[in-house]
């Protein structure tokens, strides 16, 4: 029965199959699930569609990339669990469900990975799109007049003879490298002081670190 | 066997330990802008809580796998129930701070087993097995009501419980992939436990230790 199960996922993913033909002595994995009653989500990333599920490998460890413990802090340093009033702090299930409705056509819903473009390049969350934080800091040369342009053209806000109107504006789901990283924390305090609503504002503070934990997919930008 | 595993443990702990020493051209790795350490108790004596100083350092191999199979190990959701925050790790480590300054309402509970507990806990924290609030896993309502009134400082009333004295359990196991700690939380609910005086540290041993953080044994 499980050499059944096996050869069928094989026939569904070739790569994987090549690696437990590799592994032709060890038993049979058992299954990784997302949740008990989830194996994977299907969204759509730069037109294509894409299978978030976990590495489904019992043995594999995490990307090198993000076994390190010890970045310096400063700058690297522990973030709270709560960034601010109003804004929700989500885990991976929460992400999940927003990409979702996102891939179902709830267009209400941004999902911005606020890294810059080389930490991007090594893999982001599909669904996902690249906005460095520095495009939406001033103190690191982005100038109002192009945070306003990514207000309006990606965020859904509204220029009103020099007020904002953010009541269209989208839901804004961030994250950068994780626990340990400030950079989508430092986007998420300059919205709230150029008036973004706080109660459209979703902080997944776990980020590619707990991700890849996690064995989750990822693609490139 | 036995003697085998030990030694193994004890070369884990000496390796962890020089692994701890930081070269000269490192980093300070501190664990946040203002805070380097935190020094608290742990079974009566200090522990300094600090981050490993080392800037190549690798996390702890136990916590370096990503795909446990799910079940069990499935990802849990961030919030358990209303009014039970989920805490990360500078609320823990206040918590851990304000303990050892003498707060006794507060109790900080490794809900893992035993084995996993002796593999490194969080310093200031006391084992408490998940199986022994749980009685589908055998623990009985008298040793449950005992754990109530003996550790958590809950008072029974003539057959009904009274929770307004009992401590602050801020209750943790291995992370974001482990259910040990949220059963308990939805059990000590549904014992009359107030959810505002239970914490959940879901990043739990997965997240301590991906930050290179101080573990003890129990």
């Amino acid at each position: 029965m499980k050499k059944l199960l096996t050869i069928a996922a094989c026939a569904l993913i070739l790569s994987g199959c090549q690696a437990t033909a590799e592994k032709a002595a060890a038993p049979a994995g058992k299954p990784v699930g997302v949740t008990s009653s989830l194996m994977s989500v299907d969204v759509m990333h730069n037109g294509a569609s894409v299978t978030i599920s976990r590495n489904a490998d019992n043995k594999n460890t995490v990307n090198p990339s993000f076994a390190l413990t010890s970045r310096p802090c400063p700058p690297f340093c522990i973030q709270p669990m709560k960034l601010a009033e109003g804004v929700e702090t989500i885990g991976e299930t929460e992400m999940l469900a927003y990409l979702e409705k996102m891939t179902a056509g709830d267009d209400s819903i941004l999902v911005i990975d606020s890294r810059t473009p080389d930490w991007a390049e090594r893999g982001m969350i599909p669904g996902a799109v690249n906005i460095p934080w520095t495009a939406l800091n001033t103190a690191k040369g982005a100038d109002p007049i192009s945070i306003g342009d990514i207000f309006t053209e990606q965020f859904g806000a509204e220029e009103f003879d020099g007020l904002w109107k953010f009541g269209g504006a989208k839901t804004l789901v961030m994250y950068c490298n994780g626990m340990w990283c400030g950079q989508s924390p430092t986007n998420i305090k300059a919205l709230l002081d150029f008036g973004y609503p706080a109660d459209k504002i979703k902080w997944y503070r776990g980020g590619m670190q707990d991700w890849e934990n996690l064995g989750l997919t990822t693609v490139k930008p």
